[in-house]
């Protein structure tokens, strides 16, 4: 995706849900100067209006009356790497699963509030539009030199293992955002090790060891129960 | 069906009269033949009590005639020498006919009586489901509604024209108010899909190893907007432990026993969250400083919609705990409470691992 924002300089969403009340509500609570809002209350109808309107980010419904929220995204994914930010409700986490997997960028469960909403699509955006990799990633009180591989946390300087900091590393390419285990394990072990999820399990808790407080209530990486992990990014 | 079962019923008649005749037969040395009616007429009282008045009477009409055959002399034909035994036959007709229903109507009262049980039972057990549909309406119409009149009450005052009277802090208030109680109205939604799935046996589990902090982690993250400043103090095995179990319905499990504590827990009082590990099971205990429970409710708390008798600001779905029991048992596992010597409420899960755990 190359087109970024028009003249305007707003950004471009396109809602993809078939539920009117919603589609009314997140019109009125995002569009701004900041945003400008397009609405398709089906598959087929998104499927068209994310190649005539060409948004900056998409927020899916996955419960729609005519296609398998899964197949737009991937027929999405065919030829574009908008961000794709999926809508869903608490009790699917197979859904969510199954919808990062094929392509989808961040979920949020219904109902959400706008606050979360904003900050999902303002990291999703941010992520897509950002053009050559920052050298430096902060958040919170934690501090990675991506070209000296130097990690601080607290302003205390930390030593990781390789693995440790690749799996950090690939946290912070998709800073903001879930991951799910199958994502990480293929990126980081490769998929030989697509089952060997207490792999994942042990790697995950030495890293927090060392980069969080309170390693029992983190607040760097936290935990998307039965989906996947997530970097949180923090002022 | 029916008609062989009747059929069946004479043919033990026949066979009943055949064992009463055998039986005189060996007896008929040592009595008169008169005396012989009385083995007929025990067979018409077993036919009686065994088979029903037909096939009763049936054997007493076919005993007289195998008496007279077999033992009236002249022996061996149906014709009666002594007319008396015209007496004795007619006598034994007459008392085979009586005992018959008699003993049938006693039969009949008591399977009537057998049936009516049955119906009590069957009213019994229809009432107890009535009692939970009703519980479960009461629940739904209050627990909905309640947040709906707030949510209701708050946005129409925001939104009516009279809202422009009303003053910032006011309107904070209102919008606070409807925020808190869509909350609480989405909670309760949950836990009614939560309960149907348990009650539909739709509970599939995704069992993964799983780090018990993380999985406690997950667990005061969700409740962190409800504990406000409550402290948890949180004793964990020392390194790290990964059990296999299904990490979203645990942390829901958690969810429900922590939010069930501070509902409970005294004023600034801490929540205690205490987790052990050995090589058959894993145990969670979350412990209160409240007021506890009275022993007679301790076996109810994880009843369907059982709540507690509390002061009206504890509002509950009294769905929490059964979903814990749900839960817990879908895993294999056990579910307790007791008080605790010093005050308060303990809940324990208990899961087993049978050799499953692996350890780092």
């Amino acid at each position: 995706m190359t087109h970024t924002h028009d003249s305007t300089g707003q950004q471009r969403i396109l809602v993809i849900d078939d539920e009117a009340a919603i589609r009314r509500f997140l019109h009125s609570a995002l569009s701004s100067e900041e945003f400008y809002l397009h609405e398709a209350e089906s598959g087929h109808g998104g499927l068209s209006a994310a190649a005539a309107f060409r948004p900056d980010v998409i927020l899916l419904d996955l419960g729609l009356p005519d296609l398998d929220g899964i197949d737009v995204i991937r027929r999405i994914r065919e030829w574009s790497d908008v961000p794709i930010i999926v809508l869903s409700v608490r009790e699917r986490e197979d859904d969510k699963v199954a919808a990062l997997d094929a392509g989808a960028d961040d979920y949020l469960t219904k109902p959400f509030g706008v606050g979360e909403l904003l900050a999902r699509i303002r990291a999703a955006l941010r992520r897509s539009q950002k053009h050559a990799d920052e050298p430096v990633f902060r958040s919170g009180d934690l501090m990675v030199d991506l070209t000296m591989r130097h990690v601080l946390a607290d302003g205390i300087e930390i030593q990781l293992t390789p693995t440790e900091y690749d799996l950090l590393r690939l946290f912070i390419s998709h800073a903001g955002k879930v991951i799910t285990h199958s994502q990480i394990l293929k990126q980081i072990w490769g998929t030989a090790y697509q089952e060997q999820s207490q792999v994942l399990r042990v790697t995950i808790s030495n890293l927090r060891k060392k980069i969080e407080r309170d390693p029992s209530r983190p607040r760097h990486i936290t935990t998307e129960p039965g989906v996947g992990y997530r970097l949180r990014i923090q002022d | 069906m029916k008609a062989s079962s009747k059929a069946t019923g004479y043919l033990f008649s026949l066979a009943l009269v055949a064992v009463a005749t055998i039986v005189c037969e060996f007896i008929r040395p040592y009595l008169v033949p008169t005396n012989m009616v009385m083995v007929y007429q025990l067979a018409v009282v077993i036919a009686a009590v065994k088979l029903g008045l037909r096939p009763a009477i049936a054997t007493a009409f076919i005993g007289v005639l195998a008496f007279d055959f077999f033992f009236v002399p002249p022996r061996l034909t149906f014709s009666v020498h002594d007319k008396e035994y015209l007496v004795t036959f007619s006598g034994f007709i007459v008392i085979g006919v009586i005992i018959s229903s008699l003993v049938a109507k006693v039969r009949k009262q008591s399977q009537e009586q057998a049936r009516l049980s049955q119906q009590a039972e069957q009213a019994r057990i229809l009432q107890a489901q009535d009692n939970l549909e009703r519980a479960l309406l009461n629940s739904i119409s209050h627990d909905l509604r309640t947040p709906l009149v707030s949510i209701k009450g708050a946005i129409s005052a925001l939104r009516d024209k009279e809202g422009d009277r009303l003053s910032s802090h006011a309107r904070h208030e209102l919008m606070e108010t409807a925020y808190d109680e869509a909350e609480r109205l989405n909670r309760f939604v949950g836990n009614l899909l939560d309960m149907s799935r348990i009650e539909a046996g739709a509970i599939r589990l995704n069992i993964e190893p799983c780090d018990i902090q993380e999985l406690v982690g997950c667990a005061l993250a969700a409740m962190e907007p409800r504990l406000g400043d409550r402290a948890v103090l949180v004793d964990l095995p020392a390194g790290l432990t990964l059990v296999p179990l299904d990490m979203v319905l645990l942390v829901q499990v958690l969810v429900n026993l922590l939010d069930n504590a501070n509902k409970y827990a005294s004023d600034h009082s801490p929540i205690e969250i205490r987790a052990s590990v050995d090589d058959e099971r894993l145990s969670i205990a979350v412990s209160d400083r409240g007021p506890g429970v009275s022993e007679p409710e301790l076996a109810r708390l994880f009843d369907k919609f059982y709540r507690i008798a509390v002061p009206e600001r504890v509002g509950g779905t009294g769905l929490g705990l059964s979903i814990c029991k749900g839960f817990v048992e879908a895993h294999g596992g056990k579910i307790s409470a007791k008080n605790r010597d010093t005050g308060g409420l303990t809940i324990e899960i208990q899961l087993p691992l049978a050799g499953r755990k692996e350890e780092t």
